[in-house]
């Protein structure tokens, strides 16, 4: 179910700004400055542009300062107020050796001098090619893919907004792929047969043609690993590709379970069902409704095994269905036919804790409210949402029965500052979200906001050791466990492991430095604490720390 | 939910139809890497509606209700049930040189830009076919990888042919063109991973398409390379440098210069590039500049009615001497900042254009200001937006027996086609508030609505699904007349000028900023007559802008502009008029100054004055013919 969260993740979008931007307190003073040092192969590399972005938003990132490099290969960006940077030398056909990024996120003090934020850059590799159908025409705007030898092809949709445009064939079905780690890569065109793990929003990420790999083959075992090396040019890496396949269609209608009466207008989604674990992949939504017969018809399914059902959400969405699984082998699907059912409502009321603000009180009416309800297995995912009366009276509906979590979404973002610390029904506490029963009416909800203007800021510093290879230090500032109130935040940081959360509603705080493991495509090891202390926040006032982690001491663990 | 589909017109196809084919679809219409424009346009039009509200919503496409949320949907499901006529649009798609495109992939959208069947393959002969349709007027897209449907154009998607159930259409698809070269900087080393547009320069209409499109945009290459393909013929002009394709939201690193236009220069003295049908034009080389530009920013005022989260306000800064659209940026309604800012302006003259659309079934908001940067950032710019108007009526038949009706087809009112153009010919819809009008969203019973209508006069353009009817009658409800009597404060909409005694149309309607005007009737014959002949023998040289007019008789006619019909003499010296309210006419034929080239069509007889005096003249050539219903002259012979 996970990528059905990343739907809704970007359906409540800027519940995305918490971990892509950070919005600039107003500048106070302009002082601060980056500085570092662009080499290539060890050689310093004069003349190369480097910028300063900021980012105010998902939809508002710019440059806001750039510089160039001097005979020496350094640059120093100044004019800098507080906030947070992202630091890039414009030499997108270079690279970090060890990883791909070019770029680097700095937090900033005000006034900070910031320096050796460097470059270490080497050229990067090739791979140049053409795809073709099998009658030799260029397959045109194709997608192609060049991904590690080591990694699953199928691994995930990409996030369809990031890196758009990027590895794709031209008129002549030539593409050019630039930048390339040195490394063994697979490079290939077209989507996987079932599409597994894909998820798709509109039919983004679509592909007509059956996912072939270089030189010509679709099974991923028999693909040609390429060598690419520092600076080296990989060419001809030309992929024929079968006819084009349209897939199979589904059709059928949807149905009041109660009245048996067809429902029309209602959104169909379909994702792909892996009958191992019984768990559904992937989450598309192609706009596709019923008709005023309640009929619907999808096209383009590849074989395998899926699930449809109906996608409603909103206000006035008050129903909720179960999907109805079926196969494609070699033909049209006809005949399906969903239920809908009455869903739960969920009422009650907001509240900002604390707060005498009028202007303050007044964001409430600035967000939705939205329930998330985290099912299991094959279950059609439902989703609420609700404005914010004046009198802090709030609404949703259609929900199915199951764990319904609540959160807060903006455009572009809900206000800074705003957080929801407790549920309750009837006056008790439902940490874990509110249970919702088929069809039920839980009423007495209440939610608790907080609001603050505090802010931690800081510098982790590592001692007695190194890091184990692939772990990374991460700083949470949660709510103490005996609180009645809940705050969790993870704060940025930076490559200087210097850190910032912002906009905290005063209290009293835990403070974690973690050390977090990522390993590719394995089960994330649980972090280790590394160090944990307690802060005391207060509206308008930025704490200062120094952290200090002995890793003789401290959790070297393997 | 439309505010971006409706800027992209077609990408409302994107939003609708499934998914393999509006990647296909969206590639035509954005032409080249468009695809990835319009995946851009569809998730941000997710994201800047309340995608959830708008889905509840649940608008009926097929049935655009003419007053919202009216309480017919059963109804509306009965109707279809007794509606049984269908029929079938085919047609061929074909190269330039007549081959067919076996590639292509055809698609039939209604009115409102839903899919109206399943898309469709030709045959080895490049030919296809839908059958079952419901009457209506349709688009027919053909989409190929590399080729463009050209009947579609750049420009504006409601300008699209339509075609009605029975028809035949040829789909001649040409092939893109190119524009390749090289960007380096000023030391002349090759810049990599800057994003390089190319603007048609041609067509004011093609600016915002080819923006939101991505219409066309690439990015270098490591050797500094850039080719955009897919385009139009047509004149260009290419920058490098600025906002990357819409819809990447990250900031480029050349988002703060001022873009570079080929072969090194300003805007204003860039050299425009000649693009032709499938050819490739190389070395069209930039020598970067990266001088840093200036800022613009400010914020959207306006006592907006905002759902919270719900949806974008968003805000286009456009040349102003071309209206090409440079940048777009989006602020939360809700949020109470609502914020703009611009980078990487060059000194010039500007316009900013903000929009809200609250739903798909009011309204949108919208605010502009023209502003000028002169060696300087531009703060504290303020847009405050205002409501275009709308109207809503209903189209009916007059009742006639059943064997009295010329039209042999079955035609259905909502083959109709409605447009609104300005009453001054030379006064061109705001671009950008062109995107989102429409045209008169028709239902099956005749109910139409207009929306995103600017404050102007406007007059209306009926195209009838058959010759054998005519435009009867147009009436304003009762309280536009009554407020035409008064005269002076804000009347919604009024015939204008009319005099006490006359009730005829004489077809301006005056919409001021945010009316809606509901009630109008416009009543449609179904014994229209035909008139055509030839202007003296076979072998008659005809002098070219010769007009023949038809002029109502009858006296009480005088102003009733419903009643005049105007047409060309064709080279060979046939003309003909159709869609004849039966009646006695003079018919008068004189030379007349040609139109201006890119100005809507104006006929004399909607302005009062020249009316006048095409009446006289035609009194005093005492050319008269009586029309009978029905009737179909054949050979009338011009004086």
């Amino acid at each position: 179910m996970r990528n059905i969260k990343r739907l809704l993740f970007i359906l409540s979008v800027l519940s995305l700004c918490p971990m892509f931007c950070l919005a600039q307190t107003p500048a106070k003073d302009s002082s601060a400055s980056i500085s570092g040092r662009v080499t290539v192969g060890g050689k310093a590399a004069p003349g190369i542009t480097v910028v300063a972005t900021a980012s105010n938003s998902f939809f508002d990132n710019k440059t806001v300062a750039k510089t160039t490099t001097d005979e020496e290969g350094n640059y120093k960006l100044s004019g800098l107020a507080a906030g947070r940077f992202t630091i890039m030398p414009l030499a997108k056909a270079y690279l970090v050796p060890g990883g791909s990024a070019y770029k680097e996120g700095v937090n900033v003090a005000e006034g900070e001098t910031i320096t050796k934020v460097d470059f270490p850059l080497v050229r990067g590799g090739v791979v140049t090619g053409r795809i073709t159908d099998t009658e030799g025409h260029p397959l045109i705007g194709e997608r192609v893919s060049v991904v590690s030898k080591d990694s699953k092809a199928d691994a995930g949709p990409q996030m369809p907004m990031l890196g758009v445009s990027k590895n794709q064939t031209d008129d002549r079905g030539v593409y050019r792929i630039y930048g390339l780690g040195a490394g063994s890569y697979k490079v290939s065109v077209g989507q996987a047969s079932s599409a597994t793990g894909a998820a798709s929003i509109m039919g983004m990420g679509g592909s007509q043609y059956v996912k072939t790999f270089y030189p010509g083959v679709q099974e991923e075992a028999k693909a040609t690993i390429l060598e690419i090396k520092e600076g080296t040019e990989v060419k001809d890496v030309d992929i024929s590709v079968g006819k084009p396949s349209t897939g199979f269609s589904v059709a059928g209608r949807v149905i009041d379970a109660d009245s048996s009466n067809p429902v029309p207008n209602v959104y169909i989604g379909h994702s792909s069902v892996n009958e191992s674990n019984q768990e559904m992949a992937g989450m598309n939504f192609t706009g596709n409704q019923t008709d005023a017969n309640g009929k619907f018809r999808l096209e383009g399914l590849r074989p395998g095994r899926y699930a449809v059902y109906t996608f409603a959400a909103g206000q006035a969405n008050s129903t909720y269905s179960e999907p109805v699984q079926f196969d494609i082998s070699d033909s049209d699907v006809t005949g399906i036919e969903i239920k809908v059912r009455r869903g739960a409502t969920i009422n009650g009321v907001a509240v900002i804790e604390n707060n005498s603000d009028p202007a303050v009180a007044g964001l409430l009416q600035t967000v939705n409210l939205y329930a998330y309800v985290q099912q299991k297995g094959i279950a059609a995912p439902s989703y609420g949402t609700s404005p914010i009366g004046s009198d802090g009276s709030f609404h949703m509906s259609g929900l199915a029965p199951g764990k319904a979590r609540i959160g807060i979404q903006g455009f572009p973002s809900p206000p800074q500052g705003l957080s929801l610390v407790r549920t309750e029904v009837d006056g008790l506490d439902q940490p874990e979200g509110i249970e919702v029963a088929a069809g039920a009416q839980v009423n007495g909800v209440r939610l608790l906001f907080a609001y603050g203007t505090g802010s931690i800021r800081g510098e982790v510093k590592i001692e007695g050791g190194s890091q184990p290879e692939g772990r990374s230090i991460g700083v949470i500032i949660r709510s103490t466990p005996s609180a009645s109130r809940r705050f969790n935040r993870q704060a940025k940081m930076d490559g200087r492991l210097h850190f910032v959360v912002e906009n905290i509603p005063p209290g009293t705080y835990e403070l974690v430095v973690q050390g977090v493991t990522s390993a590719a495509g394995a089960k994330p090891a649980p972090p280790v604490e590394l160090l944990k202390q307690t802060v005391t926040v207060t509206n308008g006032v930025e704490v200062k720390l120094n952290l200090v982690v002995d890793l003789a001491t401290k959790g070297v663990q393997p | 939910m439309k505010t971006f589909s409706k800027l992209v017109g077609g990408a409302r196809i994107v939003t609708r139809s499934d998914s393999g084919v509006e990647l296909d679809l969206s590639h035509q219409l954005a032409r080249r890497s468009g695809t990835v424009a319009l995946m851009a346009v569809a998730l941000v039009t997710i994201i800047t509606s309340n995608v959830t509200a708008t889905m509840a919503q649940s608008e009926t496409p097929a049935k655009p209700a003419a007053a919202s949320a009216t309480p017919g949907q059963k109804s509306d499901a009965k109707a279809t049930k007794t509606a049984p006529v269908t029929g079938a649009i085919r047609g061929r798609v074909s190269a330039s040189d007549g081959q067919p495109l076996v590639n292509a992939n055809v698609m039939v959208q209604s009115l409102s830009g839903t899919p109206a069947a399943k898309p469709t393959r030709p045959d080895t002969d490049g030919k296809f076919v839908f059958e079952e349709l419901t009457p209506g007027a349709y688009i027919v897209i053909g989409t190929a990888p590399g080729y463009i449907d050209q009947s579609m154009g750049l420009g504006n998607p409601l300008e699209w042919p339509r075609h009605l159930i029975g028809s035949d259409v040829n789909i001649r698809m040409i092939r893109g063109g190119v524009i390749t070269g090289l960007v380096t900087n000023p030391k002349g080393d090759p810049m990599v991973g800057v994003p390089v547009h190319a603007t048609l320069a041609s067509s004011r209409d093609s600016s915002m398409l080819s923006f939101v499109s991505g219409g066309g945009i690439s990015e270098t290459d490591d050797r500094g390379i850039y080719r955009i393909y897919g385009l139009l013929p047509g004149q260009y002009t290419v920058n490098a440098g600025g906002k990357g394709a819409f819809g990447q939201f990250n900031a480029s690193g050349f988002d703060i210069d001022v873009p570079t236009y080929y072969p090194s220069s300003t805007r204003d003295t860039a050299v425009p590039i000649s693009v032709r049908s499938g050819d490739e034009t190389t070395g069209i080389d930039i020598k970067y500049k990266g001088a840093e530009g200036h800022s613009i920013s400010g914020v959207v005022l306006g006592n907006i009615e905002a759902s919270p989260a719900g949806g974008a306000v968003t805000i286009m800064l456009a040349h102003a001497s071309t209206a090409s659209v440079l940048s777009l940026e989006i602020a939360g309604v809700a949020d109470p900042r609502r914020a703009f800012s611009f980078n990487g302006v060059a000194d010039g003259e500007y316009d900013l254009f903000a929009s809200y659309l609250v739903n798909p079934n009011d309204n949108a908001l919208i605010g502009t200001k023209r502003v000028n940067v002169r060696g300087g950032d531009l703060s504290g710019i303020e847009l405050r937006l205002a409501a275009l108007g709308s109207i809503a009526g209903a189209i009916t038949l007059d009742p006639i027996k059943e064997e009295d009706k010329c039209d042999k087809r079955g035609s259905q009112v909502i083959e109709t086609i409605l447009k609104l153009p300005h009453d001054d010919p030379k006064k061109v819809t705001n671009q950008l508030t062109a995107m989102y009008s429409g045209l008169g969203q028709l239902n099956d019973k005749g109910e139409f609505a207009l929306r995103n209508l600017e404050a102007s006069r406007y007059r209306f353009d009926i195209k009838l699904p058959t010759e054998s009817w005519y435009v009867h009658a147009i009436n304003l409800p009762a309280s536009g007349a009554r407020a035409t009597s008064q005269n002076t404060t804000g009347p919604a909409a009024s015939p204008s000028a009319a005099g006490p005694n006359s009730s005829a149309w004489q077809g301006i309607l005056t919409i001021k900023s945010g009316d809606t005007l509901a009630g109008i009737s416009i009543m449609v014959g179904q014994d229209a007559a035909a008139l055509r002949g030839r202007a003296g023998p076979e072998g008659t040289v005809v002098r070219e802008d010769t007009h023949v007019h038809l002029v109502p008789v009858d006296a009480e006619q005088a102003n009733n502009v419903l009643r005049y019909s105007e047409t060309f003499v064709k080279r060979d010296g046939s003309f003909a008029f159709t869609n004849l309210a039966p009646g006695r006419y003079f018919v008068l034929s004189r030379v007349e100054a040609p139109t201006e080239p890119n100005t809507s069509p104006h006929p004399i007889a909607w302005d009062a004055a020249a009316r006048a005096k095409l009446r006289r003249e035609a009194e005093a050539a005492k050319a008269e013919i009586e029309l009978k219903p029905c009737q179909a002259v054949v050979d009338y012979p011009l004086k």
